[in-house]
């Protein structure tokens, strides 16, 4: 696509972009970026039966980052006015003016990423937005229709179809300018529902793609449905198991927040390069099976978690961060690349112009095995089956992860036995990764509208085959 | 930082663009904001942020039906045209009767320039940007010791709020928070390390205690060191009063009416009924000047005031906006707490106190420093959380807890609540101390 028509929307010039940088680089700066950003964000709301509330919302600005060797300047503007954009750079530039150390001669990308060029992941078709809401009323009536009327117990539907459309323009002082058009659509629902004793439970499901109003089919609205009511019975009979140390056999799909909150995170090269991280310090060395490969790809169709280029305008990339149960990669952004003088990897995110981009994961998932589920399920005397989550969190230093169990079974004897819910399980990362003792030929990559908190929100997704982890902390009944 | 005469003029001129465009009701809130963060990696300063946002937030009424629309576009031929398309979009919503400004009786009646409570910190603009740094520095600094990682972080922040409606209510409120933030990691057994974290924050610079965070991080980290897994089972807990509002929010979070409207709330029915053990009792108080949190209205305009949420355990009100209350068919109160706060009590010995005072009258059992993930179900009350601690007897810290688990429901949790001291960390404007509570379930 011409970049002209990204300058035009942004009302720029390729000689006001340069001249911005150079003085963003006016006090001694070694890197300046540029970041431009025009989101439409829309969404149509139903509750109590009816859609009856939605908006829109719109965020433009551009954000102006100074590089001194690895110390960083940040300023940003909401107005694209030359006065207002110059006042941040000018910000930014004051970086430079701070005593820098040792500077051993940053390049911020290497010849690594010469010849790599933005993928076509996910590319503007029409634009959810230029359909208004008429075109989507019908559709989110259909899946509080069909929630309601799936099982008798339900009392409440809550349901939003929300979209949003990012215009980008980034540049650069090394490798000049580039551009990007962002759609992601979601679709969530919600439903409480109430028993003949009075007890309440609820459900959730989500779907969420780089996809524009094309993704609305009914089918999708259909699945959605089915997901919200899905496993309601086993969740009023459920109970809490008794907590402890046990196996544990994930499901896939959404069990793929092991590997994000596991690992995902302590391969963040931020945490690598400021020696936060417990594995800093195992580039190639073997920490899993060697059956094991764990990825972070940007590089998936349509997927909520991937990018044609990051936001630092390096192009999207697949990275495996585990190669054959071997550290085969952190994820870096320009900074911890530099530093360790290898190339980004394309995880160089932001949740928007406000923020200076940092290391992100985009979906992250471990590749199939060669194991039969049923097999891992039968191969546990006494455990746990899990197969819906919620939010999860790690602690970098020392490991520790945690993520919320909504749904699983009891495994006894080999068998799938009562259902459970509502506990939390807790391990550490390296001992979780070196514990997994069997994969599943099942990797799917779960399309919920996931998101990560570190520091800002950014869309990810995440996948696993079903696993089955020796042993983790599981919480319940004393 | 000030929203200027101009951007005022341009959010009531909004408001009256609506009304011309056919809605029949609208209100509207600006807000602006100026934020710098300094901060120090290893010593070294590493990394600036400056940041200025303004944003208009529009609530629309039309032909019965409701939508909210926002933008960071104040040019008015921009923001007319956003305006109308906003109550064209309005006007393909299903009508919803339950949508309507509040009760102008319930608006705060004064006039504001935003400084009534205090917390807006006159000489915010006159901060040099070389004392900021100064701060962060010295603060680094102050641990002399080799860590592996140490990040100090110096910030200001200063946010006005311009409400206004077509019903006639405007008010204004200013707020400038300055803190710092440490997180400090140190080399533990093998390739793990542990990290301790600590902050403190002010709404004004000259009371902003800063010079041992770093240090106060260094110390938890250390504490943090060599930790041990210990047999699940049911301990007394004692949870620190700077975690401890992650036990309090679920109520909090029950009693918002939307919640109980739509039946996601353990608090369904609840009201005027004693549901908590009779000690408990927790108040709000929004008029404690200079006080984070302090306010005369909500972003409705309803007027603040003290008020008992829960007394001698009996559940004392709901959270209920103009949007609950006519679904409900319940008088309209304040939409949340602004500063809530339990009245101390200890049902182990005669007096309240702090954190040391209720380990040594507990004497065993495991204090929770920190949550870590976890979540809680707001239908049933159900929870399981991650934590770090420790592990004390007779009084005395032991050693460090690892991947511990803290499983339970709210309401038996509170049921056994021991003890709720009068320590509060200054600097937050929820006001919840250190709590206790018996027969936890721990797993581990």
């Amino acid at each position: 696509m011409d970049s002209t028509i990204y300058l035009e929307h942004f009302k720029v010039t390729l000689e006001n972009l340069r001249e911005l940088t150079a003085l963003a680089l006016s006090k001694g700066g070694d890197f300046a970026d540029l970041y431009f950003e025009h989101t439409i964000f829309n969404e149509l709301s139903m509750r109590d039966g009816q859609v009856n509330s939605g908006g829109s919302h719109i965020d433009y600005g551009m954000g102006i980052r100074v590089l001194k060797g690895e110390k960083t300047g940040y300023a940003y503007t909401e107005s694209t006015e030359w006065e207002d954009m110059r006042r941040a750079a000018l910000n930014a530039a004051m970086i430079a003016d701070s005593p820098s150390g040792d500077n051993p001669g940053y390049t911020y990308s290497d010849g690594l990423l010469k010849g790599r060029t933005a993928g076509r992941y996910y590319w503007p078709v029409a634009r959810l937005a230029d359909y208004g809401a008429a075109k989507r009323l019908p559709l989110l009536k259909r899946l509080g229709a069909k929630i309601a009327s799936s099982d008798s117990r339900v009392i409440k539907v809550q349901a939003k179809i929300t979209d949003s459309f990012s215009t980008i323009l980034m540049y650069n002082s090394l490798d000049g300018l580039s551009f990007d058009s962002r759609p992601l659509t979601s679709v969530a629902a919600n439903a409480i529902f109430q028993d003949k004793d009075g007890s309440t439970e609820t459900n959730s499901a989500s779907r969420s793609f780089r996809m524009g109003f094309d993704l609305l089919s009914a089918s999708l609205i259909d699945e959605v449905a089915e997901d919200t009511v899905k496993g309601i019975n086993e969740r009023f009979s459920a109970i809490r198991p008794k907590g402890g140390e046990m196996p544990v056999v994930m499901a896939c799909g959404g069990s793929g927040i092991l590997l994000h909150e596991a690992i995902g995170h302590a391969f963040e090269a931020d945490f690598i390069r400021k020696k936060q991280s417990i594995f800093s310090e195992q580039l190639g060395k073997t920490v899993c099976d060697t059956s094991i490969n764990v990825i972070d790809d940007g590089t998936l169709a349509y997927n909520r978690g991937s990018v044609n280029i990051d936001d630092e305008g390096v192009p999207g990339q697949k990275t495996y961060m585990v190669r054959s149960g071997k550290v085969e990669s952190f994820l870096h952004d320009r900074i911890s690349a530099a530093h360790f003088k290898t190339a980004p990897t394309g995880n160089g995110r932001r949740e928007s112009f406000r923020f200076p981009p940092i290391p992100r994961m985009r979906s992250t998932y471990m590749e199939s095995g060669g194991c039969s589920p049923d097999d891992l399920i039968a191969e546990v005397k006494h455990g746990i089956y899990v197969d819906d989550f919620s939010n999860g969190q790690v602690k970098i230093g020392e490991g520790d992860f945690t993520f919320y169990v909504k749904s699983g079974k009891l495994i006894e004897n080999g068998r799938l036995t009562s259902p459970i819910k509502d506990i939390n399980i807790i391990g550490n990362g390296p001992k979780a990764l070196s514990d997994i003792i069997g994969v599943g030929n099942d990797l799917k990559i779960d399309n919920g509208a996931w998101v990560c908190g570190k520091e800002q929100s950014c869309a990810v997704t995440c996948g696993i085959p079903t696993v089955l982890v020796r042993s983790l902390t599981v919480g319940g009944e004393a | 930082m000030r929203i200027t005469d101009e951007e005022k003029k341009t959010a009531l001129d909004a408001l009256d663009c609506a009304l011309s465009f056919g809605a029949s009701a609208a209100k509207v809130c600006l807000n602006k904001s100026v934020l710098s963060t300094y901060s120090v990696l290893d010593k070294e300063f590493d990394k600036l942020v400056h940041s200025s946002d303004r944003s208009l937030y529009f609530s629309i009424f039309a032909d019965g039906r409701y939508g909210n629309f926002s933008t960071n576009r104040f040019d008015m031929p921009e923001l007319k045209d956003f305006l109308k398309s906003s109550i064209e979009t309005v006007r393909m919503f299903a009508p919803d009767d339950a949508r309507s400004l509040p009760d102008p009786e319930l608006y705060y009646k004064g006039r504001t320039d935003g400084c009534e409570m205090g917390t807006d910190d006159p000489g915010f603009d006159f901060v040099a940007p070389e004392r900021k740094k100064q701060i962060a520095l010295e603060c680094a600094c102050a641990v002399t010791e080799p860590t592996v990682s140490s990040e100090t972080e110096f910030s200001d922040q200063e946010d006005g709020a311009l409400y206004a409606d077509t019903q006639g209510f405007t008010g204004l409120a200013y707020e400038t928070t300055y803190a710092v933030t440490s997180e400090i990691t140190v080399k533990g057994k093998g390739h793990s390390r542990a990290s301790g974290y600590y902050w403190r924050s002010s709404p004004m610079l000259e009371n902003l205690k800063y010079d041992d965070c770093a240090l106060k991080a260094l110390e938890r980290a250390k504490a943090r060191l060599a930790p041990k897994k210990i047999r699940s089972g049911k301990y007394a807990a004692v949870i620190e009063n700077t975690v401890s509002s992650r036990l309090f929010a679920p109520i909090i979070m029950a009693l918002n009416g939307t919640a109980i409207q739509q039946h996601n709330s353990f608090l369904t029915g609840s009201m005027g009924k004693q549901i908590f053990p009779e000690w408990l009792s927790v108040t709000d108080r929004p008029h404690v000047k200079g006080a984070p949190g302090a306010r005369l209205f909500d972003s409705e305009g309803v007027a603040t005031g003290d008020c008992d949420i829960i007394r001698n355990g009996t559940v004392g009100m709901y959270f209920i906006n103009s949007y609950a209350s006519h679904k409900l068919g319940m008088p309209q109160t304040v939409e949340s707490p602004s500063r809530p706060g339990i009245i101390p009590f200890n049902r182990v010995s005669d007096t309240a106190g702090t954190r040391e005072k209720i380990l040594r009258d507990i004497g065993s059992g495991i204090l929770v420093t920190g949550f870590n993930g976890g979540n809680s179900n707001p239908v049933t009350g159900a929870f399981s959380f991650g934590i770090e601690g420790f592990r004390f007897e007779n009084g005395e810290i032991l050693y460090p807890v690892s991947e511990m688990l803290v499983t339970g429901d709210i309401l038996s949790l509170w049921a056994k609540s021991l003890f709720a001291g009068d320590d509060p960390v200054q600097g937050t404007r929820w006001q919840i101390p250190t709590l206790a509570f018996d027969d936890v379930d721990f797993n581990g």
